[in-house]
């Protein structure tokens, strides 16, 4: 048999580190100083956001900072786009709703 | 806190750890063996299988010390001298792998089957492996890998 061209099967080059257990995926990265990021979901499964007051988050033990969806306005982020725009009946383009990638209060 | 200490793929180790830290935990983060993986909430997954006493056991589902004493074994030591474990090189030969999340946990899974049944059958292979899920593969390749490892740690009596 052919040991190589077309049609020989190629052994792929990740999977030493894989099977030996230094596959580093991103909870084994391990750097000095390194901080944590948590996303905080929503409590409630159908809620709407009156405000968000991040006050004793900022204050908690050890929080470098919290963001919400206005950082991310002010840093020129958009939301989440619709992939495929439909029409409406009329023709008309879809109305697309706004998708903030975090929550704006 | 208590202070632990086991024996981990050949080395003593030991550490003072809360009493509700995990095995998984103690390897990972104490220890730095991040070839272990946790997989999910719920005991279901088999990424954090590793090895006590010869026996495979979800590592996610023990206290770490719940393995004072005991002879761990990871998949950061199946290698010897930079020697692939034959098991380790049938996953390498047979594609029994794509994102390698699941993977740890699959060989030490199965490591443990061969030395308990040393020429499995495709079903019992199955059967075997149902704690250990895999989202990239649809398992049959990870057959595939098992029964050619199962023959190559005959064949070489490893």
């Amino acid at each position: 048999m052919a040991k190589d061209g077309i049609g020989v099967a190629v052994r792929r080059k990740e999977d030493f580190r894989f099977l030996t257990g230094r596959g580093m995926y991103v909870d084994d990265i391990n750097r000095p100083s390194q901080l944590h990021a948590y996303i905080l979901r929503s409590p409630h499964a159908h809620a709407e956001i009156r405000k968000i007051d991040l006050r004793k988050a900022k204050a908690a033990a050890g929080a470098v900072a919290v963001f919400t969806g206005e950082d991310m306005a002010k840093d020129n982020i958009g939301g989440l786009p619709c992939g495929w725009q439909v029409n409406s009946k009329d023709g008309s383009p879809m109305k697309e709703p706004p998708h903030p990638v975090l929550a704006i209060g | 806190m208590p202070k632990i200490s086991m024996t981990v793929n050949g080395k003593a180790v030991s550490g003072e750890v809360e009493g509700r830290t995990l095995l998984v935990q103690f390897l990972r983060d104490k220890l730095g063996l991040t070839g272990t993986h946790v997989g999910c909430d719920t005991s279901q997954c088999g990424a954090c299988v590793v090895h006590v006493d010869g026996r495979s056991v979800k590592s996610c589902t023990v206290l770490a010390a719940q393995a004072e004493g005991a002879k761990i074994a990871t998949i950061e030591g199946l290698a010897a001298d930079g020697k692939l474990h034959p098991m380790q090189e049938a996953f390498r030969d047979n594609h029994g792998l794509q994102c390698g999340f699941c993977t740890p946990g699959m060989v030490m899974s199965a490591v443990d089957l061969v030395a308990r049944n040393p020429n499995p059958d495709e079903h019992q292979i199955r059967e075997w492996l149902e704690g250990n899920i895999c989202r990239c593969t649809g398992y049959h390749n990870i057959v595939k890998a098992i029964q050619a490892g199962a023959a190559a740690m005959r064949a070489g009596g490893r």
